[in-house]
């Protein structure tokens, strides 16, 4: 039986009610990371009631992630991420279905782990696991949220998604994975706390617009906001024709860690 | 003619927005060989180009009062 005053309070809102409840209900979203990005991501999800929600993360928990990844603190520093996801989540709304995956994804488990699932969210912090996800969501035809963050600007956008024929997808923007070290992640190149938390609710935002129906998804564009200055700036996005994906075989026999390249 | 240069993410180390005069008929190859000679670090990075807001995937003529964005990949998460 499920429990609509929990969401009682978002169902009265113009535009969403009971039906584009229900379509979170039955929705399966699977964040790729649980670090920065992926703990507003999570637990906005799992308390808006997106009803089966996939976790996928090898990390332990560090000191120097307590500052922005706030669904964790100093009691779980040395457990896996998932495990404190899990036991959080099981407790604040248990009605929720929460898988958790301890391991990364792979060229070689990522056609299935991302199968059962509706929506994907990339979380991650590096360009080989978005580029392979990138590419088992175009084989298997499912949408992603794609966020990420340097200094102190943000990318917000959503791949994969609306007509087939005008679809484009991580590699229509940017064709030419980074060499290793060129451009530096949120633990190299530094982050305030807010700046995951407020660019993960907003890729949570999409999330949900794309699951319910409500508002515009932010397809074929790529978003752009400057924390500090709160200005932004969408760059429209069109396919790139020169643009090749891997056939599953050719994605089972990838190396990723290398080129991104198949 | 006057163009106007946005710049985003680890290019901000490299260059700063601006406004640029370019010659007449340039093209956006042109206009990147020009940062290149100017900004010689900017070769390091892999990065697209907007045009009005519109990425391009190939080499386009630029206008007077083109805006074009210069975007690389973000990492983090």
């Amino acid at each position: 039986m499920i429990d609509y005053s929990l969401y009682s309070k978002q169902m009265v809102l113009p535009g969403f009610g009971l039906v584009q409840q229900q379509r979170l209900l039955q929705a399966k979203v699977l964040v790729i990371g649980a670090g920065g990005l992926g703990c507003p991501v999570i637990q906005y999800l799992s308390a808006m009631g997106v009803g089966t929600m996939g976790i996928i993360d090898d990390d332990i928990v560090e000191k120097s992630n307590l500052h922005r990844q706030i669904l964790f603190g100093v009691n779980d520093i040395g457990s896996l991420k998932v495990d404190v996801v899990n036991k959080l989540l099981n407790e604040r709304n248990p009605s929720l279905q929460i898988h958790t995956y301890p391991y990364r994804l792979t060229n070689r488990n990522a056609l299935q782990m991302i199968a059962s699932y509706d929506v994907v969210v990339d979380a991650t912090d590096n360009f080989e696991t978005r580029y392979l996800l990138n590419d088992a969501c175009v084989l298997l035809d499912k949408p992603f949220v794609h966020a990420a963050i340097f200094a102190h600007e943000a990318q917000l956008s959503v791949f994969n998604y609306g007509p087939i024929n005008e679809r484009t997808t991580y590699r229509d923007a940017f064709p030419t994975p980074p060499q290793t070290g060129e451009v530096p992640s949120c633990a190299d190149a530094g982050v305030l706390g807010v700046y995951p938390g407020i660019i993960g609710c907003m890729q949570a935002l999409e999330v949900v617009k794309l699951l319910s129906g409500c508002g515009k998804v932010l397809q074929n564009k790529i978003l752009i906001y400057h924390f500090l200055t709160h200005q932004s700036y969408t760059i429209q996005l069109t396919r790139n024709a020169l643009i090749q994906y891997p056939s599953r075989e050719q994605l089972l026999a990838a190396d990723y860690t290398v080129t991104c390249a198949f | 003619m006057q163009i106007t240069l946005l710049v985003f993410g680890v290019l901000n180390d490299i260059l700063p927005p601006q406004t640029m005069v370019l010659p007449a008929g340039a093209d956006t190859h042109q206009l990147q060989q020009l940062l290149n000679e100017r900004y010689p670090d900017l070769e390091k990075y892999q990065y697209v180009l907007a045009k009005n807001q519109q990425l391009i995937h190939q080499h386009q003529p630029i206008n007077e009062g083109d805006e074009i964005a210069l975007l690389p990949p973000f990492s983090g998460g």
